[in-house]
């Protein structure tokens, strides 16, 4: 795969970025390479791009994919409006 | 195979705190330094965090080192190779008051003496210099030279440096026990591992009092989470931090926009972190009300969508101050923990000088108001 192919479309992160944290920022996993580059960190949370960007992180460090990890993802489990009101009691 | 090590400086805990004290010891005075840390460096509070480098709205006695802590953020590039996106781009403090402006006001006239140059804003100026602000705002007062930095690259990359300056990075080393060594110290990690240093820095954050109450030193502190959020991306438009500047706790608000567009957030009520099991929460509750307060705040946020949200563990003292110096107990031992969800903005400042008090014994940076031995007095007192 090409260092500009962008496998993260949400946070606009190219296969090269990945792999420079992992070979210059020292990312063993996952969730180090999406604190470091922002993949999976965008609108989808990594649901289109989590399992290739573990595959590019675990190919760069030589490792297997199981060891790489999974991508924490965090609520909400969608975007949601800032408009949205309390709920009232 | 089990790890033994022996250094000069045992630093405990890979915080932005011990991974810039590590890195300044080797920097600047040359010690050999073995830093251990429980899981990987620069996560919980120092990862977590908003990433603010705000001097103003401090207590007076952190100005001085808030000063230092900015000289080294504004070399930042030039000592670790990299910016840490660190933007110098000022931090703006807003309020809906005239009793608040008034704070603001005599806060600008104190810190005057200290080195740091505020400049006061009407609501008028603030409407014609940045557009974005609800009517109900009053006035501000915007410290230049100040800006905002990404938490989660910060202390990755000092741990880094301090290992291309030589010292040893331990991950994965959680440390069960300390003791006496002879004249320094030894800790005995989860694997067996034995490190040995001649001196000691515990920096373990909201998990520091496990190894103080070893030397006979408990601080009153509790652990919280910071209740954070981030946007979709935005043009960018936002140069500055900007935050609330408020008494009333739920509309103590703060947000800020990255390059690539988002804005994060945070403030108002804390939510739950619990220490032990290394978990902290973002209560559902606290996000809409930030919602509620977001859109009081810039009214234009009604038009955005927040995309995640996420806390930290941060440890709070009983009196809002930090634990920063030596042991009063023990010499040899160090402490630099309990920064009160304000540490970020100071801890490069807080690495480099406690780097020099290790290294010379004593700081020229003024930190005495934040000696550990004031709980001790105050129990003392209260008996």
């Amino acid at each position: 795969l090409p260092d500009d192919t962008v496998v993260c479309r949400c946070e606009a992160i190219t296969a090269g970025e990945l792999r420079r944290s992992v070979g210059e920022l020292g990312s063993c996993e996952v969730n180090r390479a999406k604190a470091f580059s922002r993949v999976g960190m965008g609108r989808c949370q990594g649901r289109f791009c989590g399992h290739a960007g573990a595959e590019i992180v675990a190919a760069a460090a030589g490792v297997s994919i199981e060891s790489v990890g999974r991508l924490r993802s965090q609520a909400p489990v969608k975007p949601l409006s800032i408009a949205t009101g309390e709920v009232q009691a | 195979v089990t790890a033994a090590t022996r250094s000069d400086v045992l630093v405990l805990g890979g915080g932005l705190m011990g991974t810039s004290a590590a890195f300044f010891l080797r920097h600047q005075h040359r010690r050999s330094v073995t830093l251990l840390e429980r899981e990987l460096v620069g996560r919980q509070a120092s990862g977590t965090n908003f990433g603010n480098v705000r001097r103003q709205g401090r207590d007076l006695a952190q100005i001085p080192l808030a000063n230092r802590a900015r000289a080294v953020w504004g070399r930042i590039k030039e000592l670790l190779g990299e910016d840490l996106e660190f933007v110098p781009y000022g931090h703006l403090r807003v309020c809906y008051t005239e009793a608040q402006a008034a704070v603001l006001e005599a806060h600008a006239r104190d810190v005057r003496p200290l080195g740091l140059d505020l400049e006061l804003f009407t609501a008028e100026q603030l409407r014609q210099r940045w557009g974005i602000f609800s009517g109900e705002i009053v006035a501000g007062s915007l410290s230049p030279r100040d800006g905002h930095a990404n938490p989660r690259l910060a202390g990755p990359a000092f741990a880094r440096a301090a290992q291309r300056e030589g010292a040893q990075v331990v991950e994965h080393a959680e440390v069960v026990h300390v003791e006496r060594d002879g004249g320094g110290f030894v800790a005995h990690t989860v694997d067996g591992g034995t490190h040995r240093g001649e001196q000691l820095l515990v920096c373990c954050g909201a998990w520091s009092n496990r190894i103080a109450s070893l030397f006979g030193e408990t601080v009153p502190m509790e652990a919280r989470g910071p209740q954070m959020g981030v946007t979709e991306p935005l043009p960018y438009a936002i140069g500055p931090s900007i935050g609330m500047s408020s008494p009333i706790e739920t509309e103590g608000l703060y947000f800020r926009q990255i390059r690539r567009g988002n804005v994060v957030f945070g403030g108002g009520l804390k939510g739950p972190a619990l220490a032990e099991e290394i978990r902290a929460y973002v209560k559902p509750d606290n996000t809409l009300r930030q919602f509620r307060e977001l859109r009081r705040f810039v009214p234009a946020f009604a038009n955005v969508q927040l995309i995640r949200v996420w806390s930290g563990i941060e440890g709070y003292t009983a009196d809002w101050a930090p634990v920063l110096g030596k042991s009063a107990t023990t010499p040899g031992v160090h402490y630099a923990f309990g920064f009160n969800g304000e540490g970020f903005a100071i801890g490069p400042g807080v690495g480099e000088v406690m780097a020099e008090l290790i290294a010379t014994g004593a700081t020229s940076t003024p930190i005495d108001a934040f000696s550990i031995d004031r709980f001790a007095a105050a129990a003392q007192r209260a008996a």
